[in-house]
Order: C-alpha cells, then structure tokens, then sequence
C-alpha cells in the first residue's frame, strides 16, 4: 500500500488522534539495554496507527515512531543516532522522519521544536506528540532502572 | 602504475569512512554503512583486560523493532539472525550484535564483521 502525501498530511494534522491510558516501558523480546512502548493510536477517522517508543540508555538514544499499519513508519523522531538523507546531507543526531512519496521515511531533518535530551523521555515524548498531534490522556510512566552490565 | 594508484587511494581514503569517538565508557565507531531508512551505524567498543568487545549495543534489533507493529519476530527472522551470525562470526546476545577481539585478532576486521551483520539484520 502506498500513501500519499495528502493523506499524510491528513493524518498528521488530525487533532482527535489520541492515546487512551498510562503507558508503561517494558523490556523487550531479547531483554536488551533498550526499553519500549507499544500503544494503539484511536482517531475518529479510525487511522490504524500505533506508536513506539524506546530508549537505549547505553547510548543514550530515544526514538518515538508513529506507524501506519501495512505501510510502516510514516512520521518519527530520533535522538542520538546520526542520519544521511538520501540527496547525501547529514542530518545530525537529533531528527525527525517524515512521509513523502518521493522518499517514504528516508528523508529527514532537523526538528527545532524538540529540545529536550534523549534521558528526558517525558519531555521528549510531549515535543513529539505537540507536532504529530497527540494526545495522550494518560502518564508515561518511568523506565524501569537499567541494569549497568557489561555485553560479555 | 594506474592500479598502484587506485590501491593508494582507498588504502588512504577507506580508513577515514570510520570515525572514532570517545562516548563516555565505550568508543563509537560511526560506520559508513546505513541501516535501510538512512540511519547511520554506530558500533561501539569496550576493552575488557585484553579482549575489546565490539557491539551495536542492540541499536540494529531496537532499530528493526520501530518499523513494525509486531512486538516478536517471526522464526524464519529469528533463523536469519542465527544465520547471519553464523556467517560473520558474531554472536546475538540479549539484542546486541557482538563480537571480541582478541590480542592476536585484527580489530579493523571484527569491526567490519559486525558492521556487516548490523547491516544484513536491518534488511529482515
């Protein structure tokens, strides 16, 4: 299925997408260093989307993802990990991913309006979900303590 | 000598494609290599007494996991990852791609294996 950017555009800018609850980070399949949400995105146009989260404290590194179901991720944001736009820019550490047609989600930038370290996860995620038009009626709750352990 | 030339210049140039950082306890290592959307790979490395761990500190499996809605991979992904580590020497241990280099091993070598592996694992 291929979207276009109208309907992404729609979809971004549709103020009654919400979260319904408090979200929790959880470990994830492998037990890695990362944490990560999971959480069904309800709207009344009925978008099947769902959102991600994970943290990589090693690193630090955060991404949110918002994810359309059978197309993949159409709109995220990643902090501490570097990224190379298809007309070959670097994008720097902190960016955002946003659908076009043209280049899907490979093409980023620079997002002004997050200004928020990759630890402050509250903070970052609220940045995330004002652009992306959000709402979360509920808390993110903190990560669980991470376990300083060396890969051996 | 137009050969000799050509060996010149990516024994000078190729080196440069990898750079070095310090980050806190563990180097970085920022590749050249890009993880399907345009990520960049970063692989990281830790001497532990003589033996320096080289990993992705999990970065290709958290990668992998945000393009998707499934929380669990499936087992022909599953057998790939064991297959892929297989391949490069490295081993999958809780999420991370991660290989040791020994005092007798080429660190430039298990960099590259790992690198590779990273890459291959973004492509399931």
């Amino acid at each position: 299925m291929m979207l276009t950017d109208a309907e992404f555009q729609a979809i971004l800018n549709d103020p009654t997408k919400r979260i319904d609850g408090d979200i929790a980070w959880r470990n994830d399949e492998d037990h890695s260093p990362s944490v990560e949400f999971y959480a069904n995105v309800i709207s009344n146009a009925g978008w099947p989307l769902v959102v991600w989260g994970s943290f990589n404290p090693l690193i630090p590194a955060v991404s949110y993802v918002l994810i359309y179901k059978n197309v993949g991720r159409v709109y995220g944001m990643d902090i501490g990990k570097d990224h190379h736009n298809p007309q070959c820019d670097q994008v720097g550490e902190k960016h955002k991913h946003r659908w076009t047609e043209r280049f899907r989600d490979k093409e980023a930038y620079v997002p002004h309006d997050i200004t928020a370290p990759a630890p402050e996860l509250v903070s970052v995620r609220q940045q995330f979900c004002i652009e992306a038009r959000l709402k979360h009626n509920g808390k993110l709750l903190d990560p669980p303590p991470h376990q300083k352990e060396l890969p051996l | 000598m137009i050969n000799g030339s050509i060996c010149q210049k990516l024994a000078e140039q190729l080196p440069l494609l990898f750079v070095c950082e310090e980050r806190g306890e563990y180097v970085r290592i920022r590749t050249p290599y890009l993880y399907p959307d345009g990520d960049i790979i970063d692989l990281f490395c830790k001497k532990e007494g003589d033996v320096v761990v080289v990993s992705d500190l999990g970065e290709t499996s958290r990668w992998l996991r945000m393009q998707s809605t499934s929380p669990k991979r499936t087992p022909k992904q599953r057998a790939f990852i064991e297959d892929i580590c297989l391949n490069h020497g490295v081993e999958f241990y809780r999420g991370m791609l991660m290989a040791r280099c020994r005092p007798d091993d080429d660190l430039s070598n298990v960099v590259t294996r790992v690198a590779h592996a990273a890459l291959r694992m973004s492509d399931l």
